[in-house]
């Protein structure tokens, strides 16, 4: 029988309460058979009771067993409900139990009194199921909601607290990032101010081995961490391919490439390269996906734009022509300015944009100032009008020097080694020949300078080599198998023409090739690196290249090679080129 | 601070018309990451790869890098390199941004 009543209230129990509905209920009364009666209603209901016989009971079992509701009578021994209540709620400031009271027939005053101590509820006794039904459900799902809350609060602040640990982190890769390059440079000035803690913007710099200056802007979708992924592989390999020398469409093509491997399909960059040839005074530039670059002359003339010719950088596999890069000439005092679409972008309480308009005739009218930056930044900021800043705004400033102020003369930026250990670099010969296949596609420079580095010619040969082969290259392909005349270059529209010209008629070459052969510990040359470079071209009259205009008639790039060699000499039918360069 | 363009106007309505092959997706208001998972419940539904989309973005006023973003993955959703999406736009803005990006590249943008 007994049992038969327990399986039946078992069942009962379990009804009135699903799972969501049974509560811990602490149950404070001094009198036993209230207490009973009470314990029996919430138990049958499916709850989980304590109890206590006083208040100060009522405090310990409180603190023991974190009950969900509490139910408190007023009047006890040792301590009433209301002191009782004062303390329990002092314990549990930071989440919410409710107390209900139960109260005999007290009047107003008293039902305040249980108000005050923090109180939330009362319950006339004697106690009838529906009513305390009623009250433990809908206090009980007060509790639990307000429990959530709370932890759905503590998780947020736990999680904002981590992301903000994890992007001052990530700011400071970016920083070690930017400042291991050449922002340093006398010829950059740039401001980057992050909407964020930090910037889904990257600006790096960097030399090449002849000494040209690399600039390369990016700007990746989304701030953050995002960008903070993205900005590691780009900024690697802009640094290691820019040192190796290799040319701008090579570094955009390995970019891209890496960048589609690593980011997600809606995270990409946009970004603008700028490779500032200082002896040729000529800048080469591609622009994926920023806003247009502007090129101020020194001596006024119109800002001259170079928009966005391709894709960003991640978004799919190159095409054939995704590297082609525009070549200007860049001349004293001009200046050239990059930026990332939040400067244009920035929206003033009307919803007018800054606009590429006000930032165009704020540098005309800045081209002689020396601080045209703060000039961006202040006139921006006065557009805002104190608004808040939605997006990065990163710009930059590329100057080209007077001859003064620059390191001088063409060859004072590469430094010829004057101390070397000549016995640690075994003796070797090596011999390279490239098609014209070959020679469309890639620059072998690079490739030989690593192989040259391999060999002991890195660190202290690097810049002067760089500059040897690759002259000596350019002159092959450009005289000796494209047979381009140099005199174009003279002035700035045969300068366009000139590389206008180069890049068509590489490309409609069918048949050449260029050979290097190099050559270093032979007895003929004393301990010195030979380096013989061949093109099967037509070739010129050796009188024509080595006769007593030899100055007039070499390009810049060769005295410049004479000046970093012992000897040189022109063979064959002019096609051959023999230097020796003394590594002591 | 771009509160300015947060009109009530701010909707994103598919339109599929089957015997055409076609599929409408209407934007109104901004289009920025706010509106990543409207943007893409706009398309989740329909066939992908082989249907002609027109993304109607006339009555959209401002467009962002990581909408942008956003478009290259519903691209992807419809084919990748074989999508077909044509995307309508009124606003100066909203086409320079899509310009300055070279989309007319992966998209067809009359």
């Amino acid at each position: 029988m007994s049992d038969v009543s327990t399986v039946e209230s078992h069942t009962q129990n379990q009804e009135a309460a699903d799972a969501d509905d049974s509560y811990r209920i602490l149950l404070a009364d001094d009198d036993a058979l209230n207490r009973r009666l009470v314990r029996a209603l919430l138990e049958h209901l499916g709850h989980e009771v304590v109890t206590a016989e006083n208040g100060e009971e009522a405090v310990a079992e409180f603190n023991r067993q974190a009950p969900d509701i509490v139910l408190m009578d007023v009047s006890m021994p040792v301590m009433d409900g209301l002191e009782s209540t004062r303390l329990i709620k002092e314990a549990s400031a930071d989440r919410f139990v409710p107390v209900i009271f139960l109260t005999a027939a007290e009047g107003a005053e008293a039902l305040q009194r249980c108000v005050q101590c923090g109180g939330d509820d009362f319950l006339s006794k004697p106690v009838n199921e529906p009513t305390l039904h009623a009250k433990i459900r809908s206090f009980g799902r007060i509790g639990r909601l307000h429990e959530k809350l709370r932890l759905q609060k503590d998780n947020l602040v736990r999680h904002s607290l981590a992301t903000q640990a994890e992007l001052e982190v990530a700011e400071q890769v970016f920083q070690r990032i930017m400042s291991r390059g050449a922002l340093d440079s006398g010829l950059l000035s740039y401001r980057i101010s992050p909407a964020s803690l930090f910037n889904g913007d990257l600006l790096v710099a960097c030399h090449t081995p002849s000494g040209a200056l690399r600039v390369l802007l990016a700007d990746f979708t989304g701030h953050g961490l995002p960008a903070a992924i993205g900005a590691l592989p780009t900024s690697e390999i802009f640094y290691a391919m820019t040192r190796k020398g290799c040319g701008v469409p090579d570094i955009v093509y390995e970019l891209n490439r890496r960048l589609l491997d690593c980011l997600p399909q809606s995270v990409f960059c946009a970004a603008a390269l700028i490779d500032f040839d200082e002896v040729e005074r000529k800048l080469e530039i591609w622009n994926g996906g920023l806003p247009d670059l502007l090129l101020v002359p020194a001596s006024g003339g119109p800002v001259r734009h170079f928009a966005s010719r391709h894709l960003a950088l991640g978004i799919r596999p190159a095409r054939h022509e995704y590297g082609q890069t525009e070549v200007v000439p860049f001349s004293k005092n001009a200046r050239i300015y990059g930026y990332t679409d939040g400067l244009i972008e920035s929206v003033n309480a009307e919803g007018e944009m800054f606009g590429m308009e006000r930032l165009e005739e704020l540098l005309a009218s800045g081209r002689r100032s020396d601080d045209v930056m703060d000039l961006i930044v202040d006139a921006q900021a006065r557009h805002g009008g104190g608004s808040v800043q939605e997006d990065d705004i990163t710009v930059f400033e590329l100057r080209s020097p007077d001859f003064g102020e620059s390191q001088g003369g063409e060859t004072s930026s590469f430094v010829v080694p004057t101390v070397s250990s000549e016995s640690s670099i075994a003796p070797f010969r090596i011999s390279w020949e490239f098609p014209v296949e070959a020679i469309r596609h890639t620059d072998p420079v690079p490739l030989i300078m690593h192989v040259l580095g391999e060999l002991g010619f890195g660190e202290g040969h690097s810049s002067a080599l760089f500059v040897i082969l690759s002259e000596l290259f350019n002159n092959a392909v450009d005289h000796g198998l494209l047979n381009l005349s140099s005199e174009l270059k003279q002035d700035a529209d045969g300068f366009l023409e000139f590389y206008a010209s180069r890049a068509s008629a590489l490309e409609n070459l069918t048949d050449g090739r260029v050979r290097f052969d190099i050559e270093f510990g032979s007895p003929s040359t004393g301990g010195a690196l030979e380096i013989v470079v061949e093109d099967d071209g037509p070739g010129f009259d050796p009188k024509d290249r080595c006769g007593a205009e030899e100055a007039a008639l070499h390009g810049r790039g060769l005295r410049l090679v004479e000046s970093l060699t012992r000897e040189m000499t022109f063979m064959g039918r002019g096609n051959r080129v023999r230097v020796v360069y003394d590594p002591n | 601070m771009r509160s300015a363009f947060l009109g009530d106007g701010m909707s994103i309505d598919t339109t599929e018309m089957a015997e055409r092959n076609e599929v409408v997706i209407r934007v109104s208001g901004r289009l920025d990451f706010s509106r990543n998972t409207e943007f893409r419940a706009a398309y989740e539904g329909t066939a992908g790869e082989g249907t002609h989309y027109v993304l109607d973005l006339t009555g959209a006023q401002y467009l962002d890098s990581s909408a942008l973003g956003m478009l290259l993955v519903f691209r992807n959703f419809a084919g990748g390199d074989s999508a077909d999406i044509e995307i309508r736009v009124k606003d100066p803005n909203v086409r320079r941004i899509l310009e300055i990006a070279n989309f007319q590249e992966l998209f067809q943008i009359p």
